[in-house]
């Protein structure tokens, strides 16, 4: 009894172990199983929330002010920031230049200009990101200071910035004080241009002395030649309000109280060209951009304009919209295609000039007596009587909107807008340029190519295999078409791209005669197998086509190549690419899309064959033979029973094949010559979505708007491709249970 | 005609013929061009017209766009002509023999050489060839280069002792770094000073032997020249292999085929990835599939015995199911994508700041990798794995599940002891699909880790010997690489061939031993 009890206990003991392992399991498989299928699931959230900072709303990050008492700062001409916006240096009119670290909050140093008595500092800009300031005096001279910052640590790790400031010597160019000025220097000249008190405009060109000019001459200070010019005269009775040098310095532009911009050329001697009615009030100020190809106007009635210079005019290209005062102060940014502007009340926008977005919109505090942009375009800084302001923001991603994305864009130096992928360049100057149209546009391309070339093999094959073949047959022949869908595509990419292309850059004509001699061949096949018939004889139903039909075909292809060549030689001076392009402007790169067709094709073929063979040979078999009963042949039988009721299946077929091809990589990235251009002609290359995040993204800045982008671009391939596949898999189960129900 | 479609019928059997004849062409060229690549042609001795004579391999005739018949010759000699491959119009050549004289050396960079040889210097013996002495010149080549083969496992054992020393120094300077961070004491950085001064001592020591052995190979040394007399001295370091082309028999040249197949799949690539071997990319591709399976298999197995053993079958279900099957059909790159994004720079990125703040900021983990290229490529596979398991559990008839459990067993009995054993072949397909798409699979690779060329393996003799934070060479890439990175893409030509017949053949056999099993599996369950 006791023996028996113990054992049941024992069992008892047991069967809860069981029952708790059996609990165990059941957790950790429901457990993982739903972390495993949910985090699958979750990488499109996380590529798609990469790329979500490309549209987002930006606001301050921070505002802060510092109390400055030693300093008077009234007497203030302007102020600028380091490019870490610690170090200020405020220049006042009496000469004297205040360093003052803000986070310190000390001075640092002062500096003193060389000025004649009752001399006063009238104008200063900051050129070259900050590394020089330009300054005009009330007796008409400029001169330039050029600043050096000599950064060091302290023990505590602790930022110590030196600033050290050294001037040029200073030139006449006026005798009035010098209000507006602009100055740009390359290897031939030094340019200043001014607008004075009296509203005259001065232009002065100081022409570089080049190393040869050095070697001859002993002092070549003397040599050097400075030429003055007054062009107020060209303005008519119109009164200049702002200057500005385009980047190859042979270009000056001036505002003027009309709303005109008028512009010289200043390459050789100066000569007016035109002027161009921008707005129908005063402009007030204009800005060159960084890169200094387009200009943004402000007015009186707080408009913004988008202007290039191109073909020796000025086109506005887009409006800003935002401002209902009269514009006071424009700032570019250094590094991105930016612009700051202030308006008379006190409001600032910092629009995009590439999609005219406004990016980011605040309101500085009333009174403020000077402005400051920092150099590294995270922060303005606006000067009161006794503090400064520092509004701090972070424009990660001005270059981006949806329609820069999406629509056509007029970029700096281009003559209309259009659609371009340009991303990277060594210059901050650079405007990126990137528009994913081409590069869809190149990924539609590669995919229809391959799927012409594709479809009518896979799917006729597919029929021959499953209506008119026996299985034995079948079950050999089936396999090797798969094996295909095995080859990595890599090898495919490889041969289309190295083998492959420049074979057919060769035998063009020869490869373009192979289908229409198949198509003939196939025609004529019948009747060859009439007589053929006889002589041979294969047991199983579908030997005959290889038999027979591939030795045909391969002596069809020797033959196309025979003819191509000597039509080529005959009809086309043995270069049929080169008649081509005389005849027709039709340009063959050798790495091109019918490369890409094909070799895509193959990768496609394999899975289009397997899923409408599936879909063919599911037709259930009653429906076969009851047709064929009622006297139908077997081809009517394919063409009207079973193909109808497959038709599902093969579209679904269709579709995953389009998929594939449009997401593949390796083929595309190795044989489509990989230019972002839009062109249809099946002999041009081009790029798509998948080559191009594999060419770009090694080399884009974790975070930047290009590495940004490139997840928008994987973002749509998945969405596309996970989308038609749906609708693919959709179809193919009620197909199937379609098929059940038959 | 009409009614029964003969027409027709014969055009879905010649495209049939077609695709068939297009995967046993491709797969036919690529055997073709990959295995002829080893075998040693005959080297021939062109007189030109002008009486200028070339030496090299004919390797194709082509009619060139003046519509010349053109021979293509593999000169090599790149140091002497700056390319491998000469064009000479068949009009110009006045004969062609094959010199039994003609040498061919392969050396360890500027390509082959085809010439004549001249002088040979040994430990203080020299000879100058001529016809009568050729045995002797030759056999005498022959011992010197056993020599080498003896003096380099030397220099291997040395050159290992360095990398020991290396890594010990290296060590040593990490913990010195981590040591004056916390500034313990200055006793403990004294010993450490002491023990490096000791290492480089034994450093210099080796190093020394390191040079005399080098030295050796030195002052052995080979004069060559090429026809037109410009010599060129060989040492033994630069020789790899010599034959005489023209004087092999067929069973010297099969012996030699087989050397450097062997060559092939076990040695290291030499000249930029276009002569030697790819074992380091045969290497990598296995290891980063292993990597990938260890991740995969649990992944794919246990969601899919969730989804149709545990999982309330219903719509949810049946959505989820088709998202993961669509999975399979999202694009690579899309992967690579996220693991560069995730992976690499999201939790490598938080790796390196929690645990490998001292080499910051060059990244540890925050770059690509072995680990987060297996990583990304077990997410591209892991809807294989679902599928497959999911079928062949599903294949599993109701009438044993229901008899497990009618005697008494728990489900996961039922699943441990029936259902998983009888579906094993199945999830084994499944996996041996997934590793064949990882092995052709080289876009997201690209992003996640892959090197042209990796200066030390992932598995080595050092702690912790599985190093998952280097990068790796793989052979998908190394076609790519090779085929359109490297300067010289005609030389590399038969090289990217013959690893493109690697990488299919392996890719082929792997799929047909899935195949194989399915077929198996089905016949088992028919029956």
């Amino acid at each position: 009894m006791n023996e028996k009890k113990n054992l049941s206990l024992n069992e008892n003991t047991a069967f809860n172990k069981r029952k708790i392992k059996d609990k165990a399991a059941e957790y950790v498989f429901k457990l993982g199983g739903f972390f495993i299928i949910l985090s699958i699931i979750l990488i499109i959230f996380f590529i798609g929330k990469e790329a979500l900072p490309l549209i987002k709303k930006y606001s301050l990050i921070s505002k802060d002010n510092e109390k400055i008492e030693d300093i008077e700062l009234s007497k203030t001409v302007e102020f600028f920031g380091d490019e870490y916006n610690n170090v200020l240096s405020i220049i006042q009119s009496n000469g004297e230049i205040v360093f003052y670290d803000i986070n310190f909050k000390k001075l640092i140093s002062k500096a003193k200009l060389n000025l004649i008595d009752n001399e006063e500092i009238t104008s200063v800009v900051s050129k070259e990101n900050g590394k020089k300031y330009i300054f005009g005096t009330s007796t008409g001279r400029v001169f330039i200071g050029t600043i050096l910052y000599k950064t060091s640590y302290t023990d505590e790790l602790d930022r110590i910035t030196e600033p050290k400031i050294t001037f040029s010597e200073s030139y006449q160019i006026s005798d009035s004080p010098v209000k507006h000025i602009d100055f740009i220097s390359n290897d031939e000249a030094q340019t200043f241009v001014a607008i004075d008190l009296r509203k005259r405009i001065r232009v002065l060109k100081i022409a570089s002395s080049n190393e040869e000019d050095e070697l001859f001459s002993s002092n070549q200070d003397e040599n050097a030649v400075a030429k003055l010019y007054d062009i107020t005269s060209d303005l008519g009775n119109s009164i200049p309000t702002d200057i500005g040098i385009y980047y190859n310095g042979e270009i000056i532009f001036v505002s003027s109280n009309k709303g005109r911009i008028h512009y010289w050329d200043i390459a050789n001697e100066i000569d007016y060209l035109d002027s161009r009615r921008i707005i129908n009030a005063p402009i007030t100020k204009i800005e060159m951009l960084n890169g200094r190809q387009a200009i943004v106007a402000g007015g009186e009635d707080g408009s913004l304009s988008v202007l290039f210079y191109s073909q020796n005019n000025i086109v506005k290209v887009r409006p800003l919209i935002g401002h209902s005062n009269k514009i006071v102060k424009l700032y570019k940014a250094n590094l991105k295609k930016m612009i700051t502007s202030i308006d008379e009340s006190g409001n600032v926008l910092i629009h995009s000039t590439t999609s005219s977005k406004e990016l980011l919109s605040f309101k500085i505090n009333d009174g403020f007596l000077k402005t400051a942009f920092a150099t590294k375009d995270r922060a303005l800084l606006t000067l009161d009587k006794n503090k400064i302001n520092r509004f701090n923001f972070d424009i990660k991603h001005p270059e981006t909107t949806f329609e820069t994305i999406f629509s056509k864009v007029w970029y700096e130096g281009f003559d209309r807008p259009e659609y371009i992928w340009q991303s990277s360049s060594g210059s901050d100057e650079f405007e990126p340029k990137l528009s994913l149209i081409p590069l869809i546009f190149g990924t539609l391309k590669g995919a229809f190519y391959a799927i012409i070339f594709a479809i009518p093999i896979a799917i006729l094959a597919a029929i021959c295999v499953s209506q008119f073949m026996h299985p034995k047959l079948k079950g050999v022949i089936k396999p090797i078409i798969e094996v295909m869908a095995a080859l990595p595509s890599v090898v495919l990419g490889f041969l289309a791209g190295l083998w492959l292309a420049p074979k057919i850059d060769k035998l063009l004509l020869p490869i373009a005669c192979f289908p229409i001699l198949l198509i003939i061949l196939t025609i004529y096949m019948p009747k060859i197998w009439e007589r053929v018939k006889h002589f041979v004889n294969f047991k199983k139903e579908g030997m005959n086509y290889l038999i027979i039909g591939a030795p045909l075909i391969i002596i069809v292809f020797i033959l196309s190549l025979f003819i191509g060549n000597s039509l080529e030689s005959i009809f086309f001076n043995s270069d049929f690419n080169a008649w081509m392009y005389e005849s027709f402007q039709i340009q063959y790169d050798q790495r091109n899309a019918l490369i890409i067709g094909i070799a895509m094709g193959f990768a496609v073929i394999p899975i289009i064959f397997t899923i409408s063979e599936d879909a063919l040979s599911n037709v259930p078999e009653h429906l076969i033979s009851g047709s064929l009963a009622l006297g139908a042949t077997k081809w009517q039988t394919a063409l009207k029973i079973v193909f109808p009721s497959a038709s599902p299946g093969i579209f679904s077929a269709v579709m995953i094949g389009i998929g594939r091809a449009v997401g593949e990589t390796m083929i595309v990235l190795m044989a489509a010559g990989n230019t972002p251009i839009m062109d249809f002609s099946i002999f041009n290359g081009f790029r798509t979505l998948s080559a191009n995040i594999a060419v770009e993204i090694p080399e884009a800045p974790v975070g930047g708007t290009l590495y940004r982008t490139l997840f928008l671009s994987s973002f749509i391939l998945f969405c596309f491709t996970f989308i038609i596949n749906s609708i693919a898999e959709v179809i193919r189960i009620r197909l199937k249970k379609k098929y059940a129900e038959l | 005609m009409k009614k029964n479609g003969s027409f027709y019928i014969w055009l879905t059997g010649c495209m049939m013929a077609l695709s068939v004849l297009l995967v046993s062409g491709l797969i036919g060229l690529v055997m073709y061009y990959g295995f002829a690549t080893f075998w040693q042609k005959d080297v021939a001795l062109v007189q030109l017209k002008n009486n200028s004579y070339i030496i090299g391999e004919i390797k194709k005739k082509e009619i060139n766009f003046n519509n010349d018949l053109t021979v293509q010759l593999k000169t090599g000699n790149r140091d002497f002509y700056g390319v491998d491959f000469r064009w000479i119009k068949d009009s110009e050549i006045q004969s062609i023999s094959y010199d039994k004289e003609i040498l061919h050396i392969e050396r360890d960079e500027w390509g082959s050489f085809y010439g004549y040889p001249k002088s040979f210097e040994h430990k203080d013996k020299k000879i100058t060839y001529n016809k009568n002495n050729k045995n002797e010149f030759y056999n005498l080549i022959n011992s010197s280069l056993k020599d080498k083969s003896s003096i380099a496992k030397k220099i291997n054992v040395i050159n290992k002792k360095i990398g020991e020393i290396n890594f010990k120094l290296s060590e040593l300077e990490k913990e010195k770094r981590v040591l004056s961070r916390v500034n313990l004491n200055e006793n403990k950085i004294t010993k450490l000073d002491e023990k490096k001064l000791k290492l480089l001592n034994s450093y210099k020591i080796e190093e020394k032997k390191l040079f005399e052995n080098i030295q050796i190979l030195n002052s052995t040394k080979l004069v060559v020249s090429d026809i037109e007399g410009a010599t060129k001295l060989l040492t033994l370091v630069n020789i790899i292999r010599f034959n005489l082309p023209n004087e092999l028999t067929l069973r010297g040249k099969i012996s030699l085929y087989l050397s450097k197949i062997w060559e092939f799949l076990s040695d290291k690539p030499r000249e930029s990835n276009t002569e030697g071997g790819v074992f380091p990319a045969i290497f990598g591709t296995i290891l980063m599939v292993l990597i990938m399976s260890i991740a995969v298999l649990p992944l794919g197995v246990i969601a899919a015995v969730y989804l149709n053993e545990y999982a309330k079958q219903g719509k949810t279900v049946a959505l989820i199911r088709i998202c993961v099957n669509n999975l399979a059909g999202v694009p690579s790159i899309v992967f690579g994508v996220f693991g560069l994004g995730f992976f690499i720079y999201g939790i490598g990125g938080s790796i390196d700041t929690l645990f490998y703040q001292d080499n910051l900021p060059s990244p540890t983990y925050g770059t690509g990798g072995i680990l987060w290229a297996s990583l990304t490529l077990a997410l591209l596979t892991v809807p294989v794995v679902i599928v497959a398991t999911e079928e062949s559990l599903n294949a599993v008839s109701k009438g044993i599940r229901d008899g497990s459990l009618a005697l008494g067993a728990t489900k996961w009995e039922t699943l441990r002891n029936i259902i998983i054993p009888t579906s094993l072949p199945g999830i084994l397909t499944g996996l041996i699909l997934a590793i064949s798409r990882a092995t052709g699979e080289v876009a997201p690779l690209m992003i996640t880790g892959v090197v042209k060329l990796a200066p030390s393996m992932p598995l080595d003799g050092y702690f912790p010997y599985l190093h998952l934070e280097r990068k790796f060479m793989h052979l998908g890439f190394h076609i790519y690489d090779v085929g359109f990175q490297s300067p010289n893409s005609e030389a590399a030509l038969p090289m990217v061939f013959s690893t493109a017949l690697l990488l299919i053949l392996i890719v082929i056999v792997l799929n047909s031993s899935a195949i194989l099993i399915r077929n198996r599996l089905k016949l088992k369950h028919k029956g």
